[in-house]
């Protein structure tokens, strides 16, 4: 039996709990509302894997099941595969999604964008904060997938793009929401088992700021692609 | 006849636990299944030695008791069905759809947002789906 929701419920669902969480309930404290964004998510993954893994075979190891993420759960929760998978074999994955399902309607508004030619003013800053605050409950979701499946492991989210409303205003309206496709990038740093708690988060952050540099690159090469 | 089901969390916690016997029998089966999570735990350990593998789900006989036999099966996320037979005489493949069965109500149990994650499943929906699953299935 398959039940299916309307996409624009889903859609609606996440920015309402964005909006109670970070606006209502916890409004001058951002990281608790990520945090309790993210406890969401984690129970609705969990709950996710149990019927999205009935039909399959145990996995054996641990890319199995980031395989699994990538194709099957990707594609019946976000309706398409992931882009691109990377790993350094140790633990740490990559997910890239070129156009995460989620995000591909959020925009920016233009008026906070105005000042945008270095990536580094306030404005950009602010808007990547406000986005990363939709991505919470994905990240949650995920992690929720894998601890259930055994695989204790922490997850974070990046956009590669934000959004180029302001952009293609200029060109041409109509293409506004055709092309203002988000990309997004998701590091899994999977806990290995001989790791105690407290000594596998700092790992774990560690291994978390190494993406960083890959989302200066990606932001950088975006720019250049767009101011000619 | 099938004489106790059971579902047992990832840290062999017991999640469900029930007899269907009139007999006052409920710790004997309770015994049953409780030592067959380490034949579980055994098979899943050493994939070699059983014979079954390609990690599937279902486990196959576990061991046969003296008046019964014992199925087994472990979902992905580690969570074990045992099943308590008094029928001697099974086929395989009607465990198996019995386990898919008693899988799929327990998916449905806990995809409830109110049940939380790793304590008892106590929704009486649950229970009934169970035990018609279990009133349809007589291996005979």
């Amino acid at each position: 039996m398959v039940r299916e929701v309307a996409e624009s419920c889903v859609d609606t669902m996440l920015m309402e709990m964005v909006a109670m969480y970070s606006g209502r309930f916890y409004a001058n404290k951002p990281e608790l509302a990520a945090r309790r964004i993210e406890a969401i998510g984690y129970q609705v993954g969990h709950q996710l894997s149990e019927r999205y893994t009935m039909e399959r075979p145990r996995f054996s190891d641990h890319l199995e099941a980031i395989k699994f993420i990538c194709k099957d759960f990707w594609s019946e929760v976000f309706k398409k595969q992931i882009d691109n998978l990377k790993t350094n074999h140790r633990g740490t994955f990559v997910l890239q999604d070129n156009k995460f399902r989620w995000l591909s309607r959020v925009s920016i508004d233009p008026s906070s964008e105005k000042e945008t030619e270095d990536p580094s003013t306030p404005g950009e800053s602010k808007a990547a904060q406000a986005v990363s605050m939709y991505l919470y409950f994905p990240c949650g979701i995920i992690r929720g997938v894998l601890s259930n499946l055994g695989i204790p492991c922490a997850v974070s989210a990046d956009i590669s793009s934000l959004p180029t409303l302001a952009h293609y205003d200029l060109m041409s309206p109509h293409r506004l929401f055709r092309d203002s496709g988000q990309g997004l990038i998701l590091a899994l740093a999977l806990s290995p088992p001989h790791f105690q708690d407290s000594s596998s988060a700092l790992w774990f952050s560690r291994k978390i700021r190494f993406f960083v540099p890959l989302r200066r690159l990606l932001k950088l090469r975006l720019l250049s692609k767009h101011n000619f | 006849m099938i004489v106790c089901v059971a579902v047992v969390g990832h840290q062999n916690n017991p999640l469900y636990i029930q007899s269907f016997t009139e007999a006052e029998d409920a710790l004997k089966l309770h015994h049953i299944v409780h030592c067959s999570l380490d034949v579980i735990d055994e098979r899943v350990n050493n994939p070699s030695k059983s014979g079954t593998t390609l990690n599937e789900a279902f486990l196959g006989l576990l061991y046969p008791a003296l008046n019964y036999k014992v199925y087994g099966y472990l979902t992905n996320t580690k969570v074990k069905f045992i099943m308590v037979t008094s029928d001697l005489d099974v086929r395989d493949t009607d465990v198996r759809s019995f386990f898919r069965k008693f899988h799929a109500a327990y998916v449905d149990a806990v995809s409830n947002p109110f049940h939380v994650p790793g304590k008892k499943i106590t929704s009486r929906t649950f229970s009934e789906s169970v035990t018609n699953i279990v009133s349809s299935y007589s291996f005979n």
